[in-house]
């Protein structure tokens, strides 16, 4: 069966999303943090080289030259001035740096620059720094503390549905199986139903009118010989009935129908087969019905083909947690030391393995060089819906 | 849609904050000399004999002397080299990068490095192990247990440096105050003095010649039992002494000639004295 690739085509489409999703998660509010911070710092330098630059106007204007070279009288306008210590920068109207008292400059400094005016004409230039670094390393830590957010969410985000998506595909893959096999089932009821009502009666009531002739004395080598085809055909029609839907198990119920399979496949292949079916078996589904007393036959037959074994074993039997236990045995080469070595997964064990598959079941080999395989099969004995 | 990166990147270059400034590189500055008068600055110590020299100089000086407000030993050099003054005055001996200036030094005297109180501080001197430990912190008392409030010059002030040389551990102690920031730090020998005067148990280092050019309000306490005065500079009994010298452009020197000529005259000489310098000998 073709498969379903629901969870292959889910991922594809919610990868990126996903990845999106994340990127967004990780990025937005620590990229807003740092924006409005960022923000804050050139306007708090920007704000205190203003202040600055009012503390130095009177400065300027009381001596328009000899305050460039007074450091420390600068540095005592701007302590009077009721700043915080900050990197500051200085230069006059010429472009030229001027010695100011200073705090050290931080390793990534932020400048808010202001310039001093007199009378329109530009005397200095003030810049402040504000510490970059700071900023940076805060921002970095709530940048990490989102990535870790946006990973944990974008796991969420992506695990969760597909796990869920690939639960279904999986819970679906096993309907349409089963649907499969019950539909096949079905048809072959239906041809086998058909083969027997229609042809099979068809042929019977030929072959009756054929004797009825031969009695009359219709030449009766002739009418021997079209009722010796006849016979044959009927047996051809009753074959292909039996091979596409084992009668013995509407006949008889499963039970019954291995056992009889049991004696007749071990008569036909000269293999003692034992057949132990428990008395009280619950009422099964028709699909797990067919699918065991299938099993046994595939089993069975592989036996005789492969194994080359004397004696074989089946057994079945309800056990706890409402589950069947189907076990089929023999005493043959095991899987490595037959012909199953060159195809140990091929189509009978893979047929037994789909068959199980599909009700939901398990299948476990055991195979000891020299001393047999033992298959051991469960099935529930209520079908989920 | 399409105005998402529009918005980012405006948000962006909103806060991408302002270009850095200019390297540190000191550039050559020229400044035209000013035709009407001789402009002297620098060391806050050396003012009060330079005013002093200047309203006495009268006909020997050609051109009025102006003497600027304090700009500190280094910013009369700088000042002086660019050409902003004609005279820079200088309270310590030139550093590294100011040898190199090329400036022409003509000495200026010496100067008193003193410990000055409040003038409701009852005693008279104090010892140096005494200013040691207030600086460090492991006393809060005068001599006579009255509380004493330490006040400090800034770091690179040249009368810490004569004041360390005569006090064995000041400057580690004093160091220790800057880290702890529990001590008032004054950036002018005029603001130390007006704090000097505000302050009651407050003492300070200041200058012998900043204190006698017009505070007699405050107290020059002796220093293990030696007191400051022309008299113990010149004989090399007062430990903390400080060299002052005028700094000039070679290329300006006939503008400042003969104030400078005036200032190592024999009145020169006693004006200096009378203001608490030790002359410098010609």
């Amino acid at each position: 069966m073709t498969p379903l690739r629901l969870t292959s085509w889910f991922r594809a489409r919610m990868l990126p999303l996903v990845a999106a999703t994340a990127v967004v998660v990780a990025t937005a509010a620590p990229g807003a943090f740092y924006l409005r911070e960022r923000w804050d710092l050139v306007n708090g330098a920007r704000g205190h080289a203003g202040r600055i630059g009012e503390a130095l106007r009177g400065e300027i204007d009381g001596r328009p030259t000899l305050w460039r070279y007074d450091s420390t009288k600068l540095a005592e306008r701007l302590a009077g001035s009721g700043l915080d210590r900050a990197a500051i920068r200085l230069v006059d109207a010429e472009g030229i740096p001027v010695a100011v008292e200073s705090a050290p400059l931080p390793a990534r400094p932020l400048w808010g620059r202001v310039e001093v005016l007199i009378d329109g004409r530009r005397e200095a230039t003030v810049w402040v720094a504000a510490d970059h670094g700071a900023l940076l390393v805060s921002a970095g830590e709530l940048a990490a503390a989102f990535a870790l957010l946006a990973l944990g969410l974008a796991a969420v985000l992506y695990l969760l549905p597909v796990r869920a998506i690939g639960r279904a595909e999986r819970r679906i893959g096993l309907l349409l199986g089963r649907l499969t096999l019950t539909l096949q089932e079905e048809d072959r009821r239906r041809i086998a139903r058909d083969l027997h009502d229609g042809a099979g009666q068809a042929i019977t009531a030929a072959r009756l009118e054929l004797l009825a002739l031969r009695a009359r004395g219709v030449d009766p080598e002739a009418a021997q010989r079209i009722a010796h085809l006849l016979d044959e055909a009927l047996e051809e029609v009753r074959r292909s009935t039996a091979a596409l839907v084992p009668p013995a198990l509407a006949e008889l119920g499963l039970a019954r129908a291995l056992v009889r399979h049991c004696e007749a496949f071990g008569d036909a292949a000269g293999l003692a087969v034992e057949c132990r079916v428990a008395e009280e078996l619950p009422s099964l589904p028709a699909e797990v019905e067919t699918a065991c007393y299938r099993i046994v036959q595939e089993a069975l037959a592989n036996t005789a083909r492969h194994a080359g074994a004397t004696r074989a074993w089946v057994r079945l039997a309800q056990v706890a947690g409402g589950r069947l236990r189907l076990e089929i045995g023999d005493d043959g080469g095991g899987i490595v030391g037959t012909s199953r070595r060159a195809d140990p997964g091929g189509q009978g064990i893979e047929g037994i393995r789909e068959r199980v598959r599909l009700l939901d079941g398990e299948v476990a080999l055991e195979s000891h060089e020299g001393s047999g395989l033992r298959i051991e099969i469960t099935l529930p004995i209520r079908l989920s819906q | 849609m399409v105005r998402a990166p529009f918005l980012l990147l405006l948000a962006l270059a909103a806060c991408s904050g302002d270009p850095p400034p200019p390297s540190e590189v000191p550039s050559a500055r020229e400044r035209a000399p000013d035709p009407r008068a001789v402009h002297v600055a620098g060391s806050g110590a050396m003012a009060p004999l330079a005013r002093a020299l200047a309203a006495a100089c009268g006909a020997a000086c050609p051109l009025p002397v102006v003497v600027e407000e304090s700009i500190g030993s280094g910013g009369g050099v700088r000042a002086a080299a660019d050409g902003a003054v004609d005279v820079g005055m200088i309270s310590r001996p030139l550093g590294e990068a100011e040898r190199r200036l090329d400036l022409m030094l003509v000495p200026g005297g010496m100067d008193a490095v003193v410990i000055a109180a409040n003038a409701e501080v009852r005693v008279d001197g104090i010892a140096g192990t005494a200013l040691r430990d207030l600086h460090a912190g492991l006393r809060r008392t005068l001599g006579d247990g009255s509380p004493a409030t330490v006040l400090l010059r800034d770091r690179g002030e040249s009368a810490n440096g004569a004041l360390d040389r005569a006090v064995p551990g000041l400057g580690a102690a004093r160091d220790l105050a800057y880290a702890r920031g529990r001590m008032r730090v004054l950036y002018h020998d005029r603001s130390m003095v007006e704090a000097l005067v505000a302050t009651p148990g407050a003492i300070g280092v200041t200058s012998l010649g900043a204190l006698t050019a017009g505070h007699p309000a405050l107290k020059v306490l002796a220093l293990d039992g030696l007191r400051p005065s022309v008299a113990t500079l010149a004989d090399g009994t007062w430990p903390a002494a400080r060299p002052l010298a005028w700094v000039l452009r070679r290329d300006r020197a006939g503008r400042a000639r003969p104030f400078l000529d005036f200032a190592a005259s024999p009145e020169g000489a006693r004006i200096a004295r009378r203001c608490g310098y030790l002359p410098a000998v010609r």
